[in-house]
């Protein structure tokens, strides 16, 4: 029944368990791992009541469920995965091989700090070091971003142009384990919205015959590269577009940025994930004293929305990004690095100040990120164009 | 020398081969053809090659499945036979072939 | 989007296995079945059965994106009278708030633990209740009947209703009573 919106109480990983159930993979390769368990366990509830389809692997660690799923994906089959920090670590290898042979893989991502020491709290790093990857790479905010996600991710993978793997996140326990308000789709919107056939160009099939993960060597690797880095291009484009299908489909706007009161804002904070939300929260509380704050929050990392991004900061003197990931001796945070580079030499760019926090899954406060945006000002002020801060520790 | 199948690759991937295709002709994500290993002749590199008796072979296939290059061919009477143009002179076949119908010959001086 | 928007911010300290979480969790259902908006967390630690925990329901009519910690609930739940001694459950508590307790004695002996704190001190037998209408004592349910009667955070029925959704047939039933129970019953 299309159109009717159903809202519910749901965690992080409740929604995308379910999301999940409406896309109905065809394969699910997953190991556990804090905070991704609630995902597979809810969905393995749904396989062994039947209601989905999918084929279920419980497998032996991350490395063998991506390992299955890129398997399970060159046969054509629609495949869902989900890990965290180390287990995404431990599959990190076959992240390349996932995208490498072009397998249209969808992996939830429970955002998580890295060890040592073992912490079990929400922090992206996880999922930025996958950048390079040749991967598609989406945060969420929310539990409902994160239902939403689920379901844009495959079809943004599965696009003929793009034929990438996808992976999406949300930060552990401030998202996955947090209960929100969610609105869901319909099973018939979903199914509606998804491509039916698998696009891919090829697959096993027993009619053909094909070798897939050859020896390449000097003369063939870049080219074979070079093919990625032509879909991630395209991918941008593509992304934008399922976005507008999506928003006209649920009736949430979903785009690749947030723009938040940034029209006549002059100081902005740029940030992913629940920090953003925070973000948001500071900017209400900073306008209503009468500065001009606005926040941007970035949904695809990648590929890097440069475009997007470089129009949003237009009349901003100075942004605050706020990065909830780790990176050590860097010129910058990550998150700094790429806005660094896509807006280097433009016209009419903002000064650029990071802020290293939350690690760990130690939150930003409201008043923190209040102070954090006096001294993106005073920074500013100084004639200082570029600036790495670590905030919300004790010295 | 016994060369008892023709084995070619596909004309598209000789063509690949022959051009030096780039990224926009190269099938997406590398996937080649089957046979295109037929382009690759391995036999140039043995310095021995398997020579079969076939009137001690027992048609019992063991080469045939466990020669890594699958240069042993089953002739009309189901005997084996060694596809000289592939054969890596590895010696799997000699090893395990129960009938001892297998000599691995030295061809290079 | 709205700005700044009234949250209201309750904690719920009780102890592992006496089911903090579900009661924080389903209170944020009932408010979510009135169209309100919610952010409802437990705290996550290494913890087992008896140790002291904690879980938050933040709550407000109007929609928001902030996520952080509760550092000053509005409304404190405490589920264990033992906890009282062992741990700072008034910690935070905004000044004219309200504290609800599982307590079997009178509510002036209450007092003592919260000096100097300016709040509404309620307390039901929870325990009580729990044991005489469901069975065990596990009072969580029934403290949110409590809680919903001195705060009106959210409507009873909206609390049977995710109540009756959340444990079916007889446990729901058994709840239902003992929920009504404590709401009749805080003082």
């Amino acid at each position: 029944m299309s159109g009717i919106r159903e809202v519910k109480g749901m965690t992080g990983d409740e929604a995308i368990a379910n999301a999940a159930k409406l896309v109905n993979p065809d394969v699910v390769a997953a190991y556990p791992i804090t905070p991704q368990t609630i995902i597979v366990e809810h969905f393995s509830d749904f396989v062994s009541n039947g209601e989905v389809d999918t084929s279920y692997i419980p497998v032996e660690s991350e490395h063998s469920a991506m390992s299955a799923c890129v398997g399970a994906s060159l046969t054509g089959a629609r495949v869902f995965t989900a890990s965290a920090s180390a287990g995404l670590a431990l599959m990190y290898e076959i992240l390349y091989v996932a995208s490498g042979l072009r397998c249209p893989i969808v992996l939830a991502v429970a955002n998580r700090a890295f060890s040592a020491p073992i912490n079990i709290h929400g922090e992206c790093t996880d999922q930025m070091v996958c950048r390079d990857a040749s991967w598609i790479s989406l945060f969420g905010e929310s539990a409902q971003e994160a239902y939403d996600e689920t379901i844009l991710s495959f079809k943004i993978a599965e696009h003929p142009d793009v034929m990438l793997p996808a992976m999406f996140g949300v930060e552990g326990f401030i998202v996955t384990h947090a209960l929100e308000r969610v609105e869901s789709l319909s099973k018939q919107q979903v199914e509606d919205f998804l491509p039916e056939s698998r696009a891919a160009k090829y697959r096993f099939t027993p009619d053909e015959i094909m070798s897939f993960g050859s020896l390449v060597l000097q003369d063939y690797y870049m080219e074979i590269k070079r093919q990625q880095e032509e879909a991630m291009i395209k991918a941008y484009d593509v992304t934008k577009k399922v976005m507008e299908e999506f928003t006209e489909m649920s009736g949430r706007k979903m785009e690749v940025i947030e723009e938040y009161k940034l029209e006549d804002a002059e100081y902005a904070f740029i940030s992913y994930g629940a920090t953003a939300g925070n973000a948001k929260a500071v900017v209400d509380r900073l306008r209503s004293k009468g500065e001009k704050a606005g926040a941007l929050k970035i949904r695809l990392y990648r590929p890097f929305p440069s475009l997007d991004i470089h129009e949003a900061l237009s009349g901003i003197k100075a942004v605050s990004i706020l990065d909830r990931s780790a990176t050590f001796g860097s010129p910058g945070t990550i998150l700094q690095s790429d806005l660094s580079t896509a807006l280097y030499g433009k016209e009419n760019v903002p000064t650029l100040h990071g802020y290293i926090n939350g690690l760990g899954g130690r939150v930003l406060t409201l008043p923190e990120i209040e102070e954090i945006y006096q001294k993106t000002k005073e920074y500013h002020d100084v004639g200082m164009t570029t600036t790495l801060d670590w905030v919300g520790y004790r010295s | 020398m016994e060369n008892m199948i023709d084995k070619k690759p596909p004309e598209e991937f000789e063509r690949w081969v022959k051009e030096k295709w780039g990224s926009s002709k190269i099938p997406e994500g590398g996937v080649v053809p089957y046979h295109s290993s037929y382009g690759y002749k391995t036999g140039a590199w043995s310095a021995f090659k398997a020579v079969i008796d076939k009137e001690k072979c027992i048609s019992c296939m063991n080469c045939f499945y466990y020669c890594p290059d699958s240069a042993i061919i089953m002739d009309e009477n189901m005997k084996a036979t060694c596809d000289k143009v592939f054969c890596k002179g590895c010696g799997i076949c000699s090893k395990n072939c129960p009938a001892d119908a297998i000599e691995m010959r030295r061809v290079t001086r | 989007m709205n700005t700044l928007a009234e949250i209201t911010d309750v904690r719920i300290n009780g102890r592992g296995g006496q089911g903090a979480v579900t009661a924080s969790r389903l209170l944020a259902e009932a408010a979510i079945l009135e169209g309100q908006y919610v952010h409802a967390f437990p705290n996550f630690g290494p913890e087992r059965a008896g140790a002291p925990v904690t879980s938050f329901a933040r709550i407000s009519p109007e929609p928001f994106t902030e996520k952080t910690e509760v550092y000053e609930p509005l409304i404190v739940v405490v589920i264990d009278p033992s906890l009282l001694e062992d741990v700072p459950v008034a910690a935070g508590l905004k000044d004219g708030g309200t504290i609800v307790v599982n307590y079997d004695g009178m509510k002036e002996n209450l007092v003592k633990y919260f000096e100097g704190i300016q709040a509404n001190i309620f307390k039901v037998d929870g325990s009580k209740i729990a044991v005489e209408e469901i069975g065990r004592n596990v009072p969580n349910l029934v403290m949110l009947g409590a809680l919903v009667k001195v705060t009106g955070i959210v409507k009873l029925e909206s609390l049977i209703s995710v109540t009756l959704n959340r444990f079916k047939g007889v446990l729901g039933e058994k709840n239902e009573v003992a929920i009504k129970r404590a709401y009749e019953e805080v003082v």
